[in-house]
């Protein structure tokens, strides 16, 4: 089973790759994706359930990307003023943040949420313990205010 | 040329100029911010937008065509890897004992939430 979940992601993957319907590409795609979703599933998965996501989480997680994009791109034009201004005005901060998130994938989801908008770099990360380096302390608003949180939540734990 | 194929073409070139200019951002960053942390910040995030945005681009020049599929599983390879090496980096050197650069007079730790 856990063989299947994840060869049938690389077969699709092949098929992206070569962009070809013959059958010696495809029977080869098989062959090699089975093979490598084999060794996943005895090695990096041996002990760990795979994350699962609900169709509904899918949907959502969806939704979830394009406000995630329209705030990268905020958040860089902030660094990029901050990075060209002559004076520079960047004053970094470590803030400490707890957050109520449980499941890993939410975590896992949050830390890179945080890494990915610019002016904020998730630093270290232990049971739920989000230590967050920030360019300057109005980037550490959208963290502390907790909004990316909830919608993190609403995505993987409702 | 159609309308069309000229409005696509100006929206592709206008993003791929918009990554370019992120790119810079990114590099005059890693040039003249003070420290290992901030570095990590502008090295990682800057070259996230301008990636995106000019892979984005190319992906608009290509139209319909499978090499298109192609550029956006790069724009989701670069999303998803960007961050984490950027994590990677960071947290090394924070449990190597960094102590991250802040403005002179001002103390860092902030507030617990």
């Amino acid at each position: 089973m856990k063989t299947l979940r994840a060869a049938v992601p690389l077969m699709l993957f092949w098929l992206v790759l070569t962009a070809s319907v013959r059958i010696a590409d495809v029977v080869m795609g098989a062959i090699l994706s089975l093979l490598l979703g084999w060794w996943a599933a005895n090695t990096l998965w041996r002990d760990t359930e795979t994350p699962t996501l609900s169709v509904r989480q899918t949907w959502r997680f969806c939704l979830y990307i394009p406000w995630l994009i329209k705030e990268i791109v905020v958040a860089a034009v902030g660094v990029a003023e901050k990075v060209l201004d002559p004076a520079m005005p960047v004053d970094p901060c470590v803030i400490v943040h707890r957050s109520p998130l449980t499941r890993s994938v939410s975590r896992v989801a949050f830390a890179n949420s945080i890494t990915l908008t610019p002016g904020t770099l998730t630093v270290d990360l232990e049971d739920g313990t989000f230590t967050v380096h920030c360019l300057a302390p109005d980037f550490a608003a959208g963290i502390e205010n907790g909004d990316m949180e909830r919608r993190i939540h609403r995505v993987f734990e409702e | 040329m159609s309308t069309l194929d000229a409005i696509l073409n100006t929206v592709a070139a206008l993003l791929c100029i918009v990554g370019a200019f992120f790119f810079f951002v990114g590099t005059v960053g890693v040039l003249r911010l003070p420290d290992f942390y901030s570095r990590t910040h502008a090295a990682t995030k800057c070259d996230t937008v301008g990636a995106g945005s000019v892979l984005l681009g190319l992906a608009l020049l290509q139209g319909f065509d499978p090499a298109t599929l192609k550029l956006l599983l790069l724009a989701v390879l670069v999303l998803i890897s960007s961050p984490t090496a950027g994590h990677a980096l960071a947290r090394a050197v924070f449990r190597g004992g960094l102590e991250p650069w802040t403005r002179p007079g001002h103390r860092t730790g902030g507030g617990v939430s």
